[in-house]
Formats: C-alpha cells, sequence, structure tokens
C-alpha cells in the first residue's frame, strides 16, 4: 500500500509504545511527549559529537545507551513530581530510551524541522488517543469526572484494549481523509528513500 | 488450582507482554509477513524474551539490592546481547522506516525484564512467568502473521487494510482475555 506510505504511519510506528502506553489520559500523554522531546534533543546534541565513521553501526548502541540513561533519569522524576503518571504508564517513560522515534533526529540527513515535525504529528496522535481513552475509559477530561454518580464509564477501553482500538480508529480516519484529498498528501510526504519494505 | 500453575496461566494471556503491556506489538507488526515463515522466526523472538528474561533477573539479583540501580543498564545489555545472537540468526537486519531494526525489538525484551524485576518474584516464579510469557508472546506474534495474511487477501478497502486493523483487532482480543483475569 505504498500511498498509505507516509510520515504520519512512520511516526505512529516508530513511536508506537509510547503512544500505547502513554496514552491512558491527557496529563500522561503530555508527560511522555515531554520526555520523548528532551531525550531526543539529548540524543540529537550527543549524535553530534560523536564520530560515526569511527563507529560504524555500533553508533545507535552509543545513542541509546545514553538515551536508556536519561530515560532511567526521566523515570525517577516523574516517580517523584508525577506519581500518578508513574503508577501508571512508569515503564513507558523508561521505554521511550529505546523507542525508534527517539534517535530519529540522530540521523545525518534528518533536520531539526523535520524532527519536529515528527513530534508535532507525535503529540497531536497521543492526545487524540488519550482524550478518547480517558474520555470513555474513565469519564472524565484532565481529571474532571463528567458522568453522573449511577453512570459508568466504559473501563475496559481504558486498559491497554482502548489504546489498540483508538489508536486504530484515529489512524484509519486519517487514512480516510488522505484518500478523500481531505488532506494534503504532499505535507506526509516521506523524505527520501525511507519506506517500512 | 496450584498458585505456580496459576502464574503460568495468567501469563500466557491475562498479563501477556503483547496483549496487556504492548510491548511486542511492533516487532510482531514488523517482523511478521506470511503465517508459515512467522511460525519459525516467532519462535526465535519468543526464545530471545525467555533468556532475556532470566538473565537480566539473575544478573540483577546477584548483584544485590544495593546497586538494583544498575538494572535499567544492566537490561540494556541484555538486551543488546538477545538482539546480536537474533541477528547472527538472520534476524532484524535492515532499516525500518530508516531506523535500524535493533529498535523495533529492544523496548519488548527491556520491558519485559522491567515487569519482572518490579514484580519481586522467586526464582521459581521468574522461570515461570518468563516461559509462560514467551509462549504468550509467540501465540500473538502467530496471531497478528495470521491476520496480516487475512488481510493481505481480503477485498476491504487499502484504508481499513493491516497495522490499524490489526490494531483494532489486538484490542479485541485484549478485551477478551483480560475479561477472563478473574479466573486466576
Amino acid at each position: 500500500m505504498p500511498k498509505f506510505n507516509n510520515i504520519f504511519e512512520q511516526v505512529v510506528l516508530l513511536g508506537l509504545l509510547p503512544i500505547l502506553g502513554g496514552s491512558r489520559n491527557i496529563q500522561t500523554a503530555v508527560v511522555v511527549t515531554v520526555v520523548l522531546i528532551l531525550i531526543s534533543l539529548i540524543s540529537r546534541a550527543v549524535s553530534k559529537l560523536v564520530n560515526v565513521e569511527l563507529l560504524a553501526d555500533a553508533h545507535w548502541i552509543v545513542y541509546s545507551a545514553f538515551g536508556v540513561s536519561f530515560s532511567y533519569i526521566a523515570y525517577l522524576l516523574t516517580a517523584y513530581l508525577y506519581p500518578g503518571v508513574y503508577q501508571h504508564s512508569g515503564l513507558y517513560i523508561l521505554l521511550i530510551g529505546v523507542t525508534p522515534l527517539t534517535y530519529y533526529g540522530c540521523k545525518d540527513n534528518v533536520s531539526l524541522s523535520q524532527l519536529w515535525k515528527r513530534i508535532n504529528i507525535f503529540f497531536i496522535t497521543i492526545i487524540a488517543v488519550a482524550f478518547l481513552r480517558e474520555l470513555f475509559g474513565f469519564g472524565s477530561i484532565l481529571g474532571y469526572e463528567l458522568y453522573d454518580i449511577g453512570f459508568a464509564p466504559l473501563s475496559a477501553l481504558g486498559g491497554s484494549a482502548g489504546g489498540f482500538i483508538f489508536l486504530g480508529v484515529v489512524w484509519i480516519l486519517f487514512r480516510l481523509l488522505l484518500s478523500l484529498d481531505k488532506v494534503d498528501a504532499n505535507l506526509f510526504a516521506l523524505e527520501g528513500g525511507e519506506s517500512n519494505e | 488450582m496450584n498458585e505456580t500453575f496459576g502464574l503460568f496461566l495468567e501469563n500466557i494471556l491475562p498479563v501477556n507482554l503483547v496483549l496487556i503491556y504492548s510491548l511486542g506489538v511492533l516487532v510482531s507488526l514488523v517482523e511478521t509477513d506470511r503465517v508459515r515463515p512467522s511460525l519459525v522466526k516467532g519462535v526465535k523472538f519468543a526464545f530471545a524474551i525467555l533468556f532475556a528474561g532470566i538473565f537480566g533477573w539473575v544478573i540483577v539479583d546477584s548483584i544485590g539490592i544495593e546497586f538494583e540501580f544498575l538494572a535499567a543498564w544492566v537490561f540494556f545489555l541484555v538486551s543488546l546481547g538477545a538482539i546480536i545472537v537474533l541477528q547472527y540468526l538472520g534476524e532484524l537486519k535492515g532499516d525500518y522506516y530508516g531506523m535500524p531494526k535493533l529498535f523495533i525489538f529492544m523496548p519488548a525484551l527491556l520491558g519485559f525484564q522491567w515487569i519482572i524485576l518490579e514484580r519481586n518474584l522467586v526464582f521459581t516464579e521468574m522461570m515461570v512467568t518468563a516461559f509462560a510469557n514467551a509462549i504468550g508472546f509467540y501465540i500473538a506474534f502467530v496471531l497478528i502473521a495470521t491476520l496480516k495474511e487475512q488481510m493481505r487477501i481480503s477485498e476491504a478497502s487499502d484504508i481499513f487494510k493491516l497495522a490499524p486493523a490489526i490494531l483494532i483487532g489486538l484490542g479485541i482480543a485484549a478485551m477478551g482475555v483480560s475479561g477472563f483475569l478473574f479466573l486466576y
């Protein structure tokens, strides 16, 4: 399906784990995105200091070793600053250090604007999924209860099942808009020879 | 029901690595193609999960609680070792959307070891958990390969094919298996 080989699909697939695990509610989604941005930028800075030719393909291991170290610090900081986020999604904050999307900006031919574009798509996607999960799964938005007493939310959708289903729905909606030409396909065109083949 | 057997059954499906923690979803989406090759491929990945889980736990347990802060780096190195073995066996080679495939499987391995550590298991429980999760991962891996193969030959619109539809299918499966949690 070459027509669906675009930046949105790239971002969702490379950032699949933080989107699924970090979309429990909007607060968690924001924390996960902030951690991803920070570690992406730190890794990008590290990549500028590393001699890629000297390390051959091992440079990715060096980047990810730094990434895991910083994501571990973020994991501990989250436990201190946001215990609620840590309790349910702490693992996914640690795993940002080994998420492929985090290291996209470390590639030689990727500019900061290209990285920023992907982070924006990641943020919009995770917020959309988190909004739907929190609304349907927990009956609240940003912690404010919306359901009257006696009405139970669809709690199954608050768990991982909700993450899978709502991400799938958002993804299909995007493809639908793309196929109906409601979205500018050029805006989401992949640069270079990147593909999922 | 025997407690250990209950733990084993629980870790195969209701707290499955792929369905409940979403850890193995990406590698299953990327590395599966048709069902037949995936039957063999899945075994390699499941063994990688099994051995990474065991080695990671044993190393962290042997370094003592005062050095437990090193666990993330130990798990990272163990995961890297498992990926190097898989690459030696011909898996995880090349790029995916411009990123090396080692990142595709790394979250599953590191996350699984971390989950085992957080549960504070004794050796027997850890072995049962690692073994059951490897089986659970294999089942989900083959399930995703089956879904992909069926979707490729289906006459549905391209919009609904592959990854998004698989995610919705996994969501429904996750709701199904979590419904059995009351049994354990």
